[in-house]
C-alpha cells in the first residue's frame, strides 16, 4: 500500500505547489482595456441619463404643483410653522449650550475610554498565568500531592540554580494544601540523561500500591520534562518493592493523557492539578472531564461547564479546539481554560493548539495563530 | 490615473490575477474580472482612507467583484434551468471553464487537488486560496474577508476536511480502476 500521506500538512503542501497562473497581457494592454471600458461606461451612463430626463422633469412638475396646492390651503399649518421657527431660534441657544456640553461630554467620553483602556491594561497585567513557554533548561520541576492525595500538582520553578531542598523558599506547601510525598528526603544528582537518587533516613513513605503509584507519578512529573528516562537508586527502600524494578534501576514513565483541572485550597491560590488515577484515551474526552468539578477534593473545572467542545487533529502535532460558552471572554476563566488545554494537549503529544473561541487575543495569548503547548506548569519565578 | 494603475499593477497584479483565477478557474473570465476590479479601484482610489492596507483593500474589492460574477452566473444558470426545466443535471453547469496550460503540465495528484477545490463552497475556496496559494496569514485573510479570525480558522478547517475527503475518494476510485483493469 502506498503511503499517500493523506493528512492536512500534505494537503497544504500540495496547495502551495499549485501553479502560478500568469496574466500574459502587458501592463499597457490592460490599461488601454480599462480606459476603453471606462469610456464606454461613461457613454452608457450619459445615454441612460438622457432617457430618464423626461420622466424626472414630469415628476418634478407634479411635485411643484402639489406643493403649491398645499401651501395655498393650509394656513393654520403656516402659523404653526412660524411658532416652530421661534422655537428653532431658542433651539439655537440651546444648541450652543449643547455644543459646549457635547465637547465636555466628548472629553469625558474620551477620558472614560482612556480609563477603560488603562483598566484593561491593568487587567491584562493582572492575569495570573500558570504556564511558561520559555527555555526548558532554565526550569526545575517538582510535584506534590493534594491534601486528599487524589491529585498531583506539578510545579515548575523558573530558576536554573534551584535545589529541591529550597522549595520552602518558593512556596508554602501547607498553606497551599500541598503534601510532599518525600521528595525532599531523597538526594538527586543528575548525570546526563540519568538521575542518581539516594534515600535519606528521613524518607518515610509507607510501602503500598497506592503510595507507589503516587510516587511513580510524582517522579514522572519531576523528571519527564527534563527528558530523563531512568533513575538509579543508590540505596534500598521498601517502596521500591511495590514496582517491578530490577537492580534499583527505575524507568520513568512519561506523563500521558492527563486532564488538568484547578485545585484551590483555603488560601485561594489556584494550581493546575492532574488526577493520580485514570487517564482518558482521547483529548476530547479529557476536555469533557475538565468541565466537571470535584468539590470534595477542592477541584474546580478548568473549562466552564456549559462549554461546547469540538476538537480535530490538524496535523500530527497540531490540534484544532473550538469552544463556545457564555463564560468565555476577556477574563481569568478564559486564560485558565486556554492554559489548562495547552497543558493537557501536551500530554497527548500535541505541540500546538489552534483555538477557536470567538476571541483573537486574550492577555498574552494571540489566538489567531496556533499556540505552543508546554509541560512547564504552575510556574513559580 | 495611469500612475495609480501602474503602481497597483506592479505591486499586486500577479497576486490579484492568481486569486481571481483560482476562484473562477477560467482565464478569460479572470481577465474580465481583474479589469472590473481595476476600474472600481481607480474610481474609488481617492476615497481610500488607509484604514486597512492597500493590498487588503484591493483584495476585498476583488472579492466583491468575483462574487458579483458568481451571482450573475447563478442567475443565468437559474434562467437556463427554468427554460429547459432541468433538474439536478443542470445544477452542475459551470462557466465554460477551459483548463489553463499550467494545469495540463500538472501530475495526477496536483490535478486532483485542483479539481477537488471545486467541492469547497466559495467561502471555503477563498480561504484556501488566500491562506495557501496567496500565503496570507490568518489576520490578513480575516481583514480581506471582513471576518473574525475565528471564522477564518473554522472555514479553513472545514475546507481542508472537504479537500481531504475528496482526495481520499479520488484515490479510492483510482485504486478501484486499477484493480478492475
Amino acid at each position: 500500500m502506498k503511503n499517500h500521506k493523506s493528512n492536512d500538512e500534505h494537503l497544504k503542501e500540495l496547495l502551495r505547489k499549485l501553479p502560478k497562473i500568469e496574466d500574459k497581457r502587458t501592463k499597457d494592454d490592460i490599461f488601454q482595456q480599462i480606459q476603453a471600458q471606462m469610456k464606454q461606461d461613461k457613454g452608457t451612463s450619459r445615454k441612460k441619463r438622457s432617457f430618464i430626463w423626461v420622466p424626472m422633469l414630469a415628476t418634478a412638475c407634479a411635485a411643484l404643483l402639489i406643493f403649491v396646492i398645499i401651501q395655498g390651503q393650509d394656513f393654520s399649518r403656516s402659523y404653526d410653522q412660524s411658532t416652530s421657527e421661534m422655537a428653532d431660534d431658542s433651539d439655537v441657544d440651546t444648541f450652543d449650550n449643547a455644543d459646549g456640553e457635547t465637547s465636555a461630554t466628548e472629553e469625558s467620553r474620551e477620558a472614560e475610554i482612556f480609563d477603560k483602556a488603562e483598566i484593561q491594561d491593568n487587567i491584562n497585567e493582572e492575569y495570573r498565568y500558570l504556564l511558561d513557554m520559555g527555555d526548558e533548561e532554565d526550569a526545575s520541576y517538582m510535584a506534590f500531592l493534594t491534601e486528599q492525595g487524589q491529585h498531583i500538582i506539578p510545579i515548575t520553578i523558573l530558576n536554573s540554580n534551584f535545589s529541591y531542598h529550597q522549595i520552602n523558599e518558593y512556596i508554602d506547601l501547607a498553606e497551599n494544601g500541598l503534601y510532599d510525598i518525600g521528595i525532599r528526603d531523597i538526594q538527586f544528582e543528575r548525570n546526563n540523561q540519568k538521575i542518581i537518587a539516594t534515600f535519606t533516613d528521613s524518607f518515610e513513605l509507607q510501602p503500598s500500591g497506592n503510595n507507589y503509584s503516587s510516587f511513580e507519578k510524582v517522579l514522572a512529573f519531576m523528571f519527564g520534562p527534563l527528558g530523563i528516562e531512568e533513575i538509579q537508586f543508590e540505596n534500598y527502600h521498601a517502596i521500591l518493592d511495590e514496582g517491578a524494578i530490577s537492580n534499583n534501576l527505575y524507568p520513568i514513565s512519561p506523563v500521558e493523557q492527563v486532564p488538568f483541572k484547578i485545585y484551590q485550597y483555603n488560601n485561594g491560590s489556584e494550581w493546575f492539578a492532574a488526577k493520580t488515577d485514570g487517564t482518558f484515551k482521547t483529548l476530547t474526552r479529557a476536555l469533557e472531564d475538565m468541565k466537571i468539578a470535584e468539590p470534595e477534593f477542592n477541584i474546580q473545572p478548568s473549562i466552564p461547564e456549559d462549554t461546547v467542545i469540538e476538537t480535530e487533529d490538524q496535523t500530527a502535532g497540531q490540534v484544532f479546539v473550538s469552544l463556545s460558552s457564555a463564560q468565555i471572554g476577556d477574563n481569568q476563566i478564559t486564560i485558565q481554560m486556554i492554559e489548562a488545554i495547552l497543558a493537557t494537549a501536551s500530554t497527548y503529544g500535541y505541540q500546538e493548539v489552534m483555538f477557536s473561541i470567538g476571541i483573537d487575543q486574550i492577555g498574552k495569548y494571540d489566538l489567531s495563530e496556533p499556540i505552543q503547548t508546554t509541560d512547564q506548569i504552575n510556574i513559580i519565578q | 490615473m495611469k500612475t495609480t494603475f501602474e503602481e497597483l499593477y506592479d505591486k499586486y497584479h500577479q497576486d490579484l490575477f492568481q486569486y481571481i483565477f483560482y476562484m473562477v478557474k477560467d482565464k478569460q473570465q479572470t481577465e474580465d474580472i481583474v479589469q472590473e476590479v481595476y476600474i472600481k479601484v481607480l474610481r474609488s482610489y481617492q476615497h481610500f482612507k488607509g484604514e486597512s492596507s492597500e493590498k487588503t483593500w484591493l483584495f476585498s474589492i476583488a472579492r466583491h467583484v468575483t462574487f458579483d460574477y458568481f451571482r450573475k452566473l447563478k442567475r443565468q444558470r437559474n434562467k437556463f434551468l427554468e427554460f429547459f426545466n432541468w433538474g439536478k443535471e443542470g445544477e452542475t453547469l459551470q462557466s465554460d471553464q477551459q483548463a489553463p496550460e499550467e494545469y495540463v503540465m500538472l501530475d495526477d495528484r496536483m490535478k486532483q487537488i485542483y479539481q477537488c477545490m471545486e467541492r469547497c463552497s466559495n467561502d471555503q475556496k477563498q480561504v484556501i486560496i488566500l491562506r495557501y496559494i496567496q500565503d496570507f496569514n490568518i489576520k490578513e485573510t480575516a481583514e480581506i474577508l471582513n471576518w473574525s479570525t475565528s471564522k477564518v480558522k473554522t472555514t479553513q478547517h472545514r475546507a481542508l476536511k472537504v479537500l481531504q475527503q475528496c482526495m481520499m475518494t479520488s484515490l479510492r476510485e483510482e485504486e478501484g480502476y486499477h484493480e478492475e483493469s
